[in-house]
């Protein structure tokens, strides 16, 4: 079981001082202590630690020294020296080259030993926090940057496509307005997905997964009627759909996951056979559920698997859709704290396979 | 000057269809060969040779296709095909006209320009004529 105690690493080189430091504080914190620099950089390789205590004057290496070593690899721990004497030219080098936290002198004072973990641990948190913060700021902007870029040209294709339609359209006979008024409403239907598909991925993003029991089965049919029945599956043959279980999930996820292996199934249809199939094979696992949605359509090339996931990615093939769908079904199934494999094969079909862990009944720490 | 040719490389299909009507309407040509994308294109010159007219055929590549995009197409034509791509006046659509779009194509000796969509023609068969003179 994992501790709450802020973890403490301290090195000194004689055993003594280990002792009594652990006799202080082992109820508060939990304590590594080690003589040898060989095993704290050990230790701090293989344990989280956000406290690094280290006596100045040891034989092998100096508590300076110490820090400088391990600064590099490990720096977010708070550093603190603990030194017999005070030497001016020692503190200087541990605040320069050791980047020290707090500098305490033996024999200690357990309460300011305890006050320095205390705000040491304070720091390293607040380091890491603002690290994670600024790599999702990073990332933010850089799907905004990539967003913007493909949503200049997007949201505008449509539209520039309209305004061609009527420009000819008013210099053509009457009797021809249908067949343009037909390409105006298909210009104006891939731009409405596009601005769904935006829509989707945002509430994705932004919405906190909701958990609810849901009958999978009825929300297949749901989509089903969404993308228009059989009408809209354009010969499209689903089986398997009668595995889907009920179960604690959230509802606005599974739904963009159903909708979006539904279209590519259908969009992706391949001529070449008899029939397009779309088979749906459940398993049921102590960790979780495991839903894949094979389909026999045109199937995709390696390269394109490996891009497929990417935002605002489209395949050789299909100019419609905004290029989010599997980006969307990717990072539903990472909200659902799962995973998306998938596999393909030009010519063979494709599989999207979805392993999602079951709701924690209770949570353990 | 002799009639036109032009060859429409876009994966938009409704706007090949645009674009090619507002050539015929502008009364420029009835003479279209349309593609939607660039492997065909390519495909269909290495075997059809005699689809370039040298001199006056008009090549209109849309920038944003899937997989292979217009720089691509045209970069590969002019290597592969360099005989049939001098014959040719080169121009490339778009329908966001992007400054780094843009940039790129003036640097590429054999593009005459980067034209928005819908296509104007009038200034179409204006940079083809002062090419011609």
């Amino acid at each position: 079981m994992a501790s709450d105690k802020i973890k403490v690493l301290y090195l000194d080189d004689e055993e003594q001082n280990l002792h009594a430091f652990k006799a202080s504080f082992r109820r508060e914190f939990d304590i590594f202590t080690t003589t040898s620099a060989q095993d704290a950089v050990q230790h701090l390789n293989e344990h989280e630690v956000h406290v690094v205590i280290s006596d100045q004057k040891m034989p092998d290496v100096s508590g300076v020294e110490f820090f400088e070593m391990i600064i590099p690899d490990f720096p977010d721990p708070a550093r603190i020296l603990l030194t017999g004497y005070s030497d001016l030219e020692a503190v200087i080098d541990a605040i320069n080259k050791g980047q020290i936290f707090r500098y305490l002198t033996k024999p200690w004072d357990e309460n300011d030993v305890r006050m320095s973990i205390k705000n040491g641990f304070d720091m390293w948190k607040s380091r890491v926090e603002l690290r994670e913060r600024n790599q999702a700021l990073q990332a933010a902007n850089e799907e905004l940057e990539q967003f913007v870029y493909s949503a200049s040209h997007d949201l505008r294709a449509p539209l520039v496509s309209i305004k061609g339609l009527l420009q000819v359209a008013k210099q053509e006979p009457e009797g021809n307005l249908p067949g343009y008024i037909s390409l105006i409403e298909r210009s104006i239907n891939h731009l409405d997905g596009f601005v769904c598909d935006v829509i989707d991925y945002y509430q994705n993003r932004k919405t906190d997964v909701a958990l609810e029991m849901c009958d999978l089965k009825a929300l297949w049919s749901a989509v089903i009627d969404s993308v228009g029945g059989d009408h809209g599956l354009r010969g499209l043959q689903v089986s398997g759909t009668e595995a889907l279980p009920s179960l604690l999930c959230d509802r606005l996820r599974w739904r963009m996951v159903f909708t979006n292996v539904l279209t590519n199934a259908v969009k992706f249809q391949d001529p070449a056979k008899p029939t397009s199939t779309l088979v749906i094979e459940v398993e049921e696992r102590d960790s979780g559920w495991q839903i894949a949605f094979n389909d026999n359509g045109v199937g995709m090339s390696r390269q394109t698997v490996q891009q497929a996931t990417d935002m605002f990615y489209r395949s050789d093939r299909q100019g419609e859709g905004a290029g989010l769908g599997l980006h969307i079904v990717k990072q539903a199934a990472e909200a659902l704290g799962g995973t998306l494999k998938l596999q393909s094969q030009p010519g063979v079909g494709t599989s999207v396979s979805l392993s999602v862990p079951k709701p924690q009944a209770t949570t353990d720490a | 000057m002799p009639d036109l040719h032009v060859i429409l490389i876009d994966d938009n299909d409704v706007d090949i269809i645009v674009n090619s009507k507002l050539i015929v309407l502008a009364g420029i040509t009835e003479s279209i060969v349309p593609f939607t994308g660039g492997e065909e294109f390519l495909t269909h010159l290495q075997e059809n040779p005699q689809t370039v007219q040298p001199g006056n055929t008009v090549v209109l590549m849309d920038i944003q296709m899937p997989g292979m995009d217009g720089f691509e197409a045209l970069e590969r034509f002019v290597n592969e095909q360099p005989d049939a791509a001098k014959g040719c006046h080169i121009f490339m659509l778009s329908s966001s006209i992007d400054k780094g779009d843009i940039r790129r194509a003036e640097d590429i000796p054999y593009i005459i320009k980067v034209l928005e969509k819908p296509l104007d023609v009038y200034s179409l068969k204006r940079y083809v004529d002062a090419e011609a003179t």
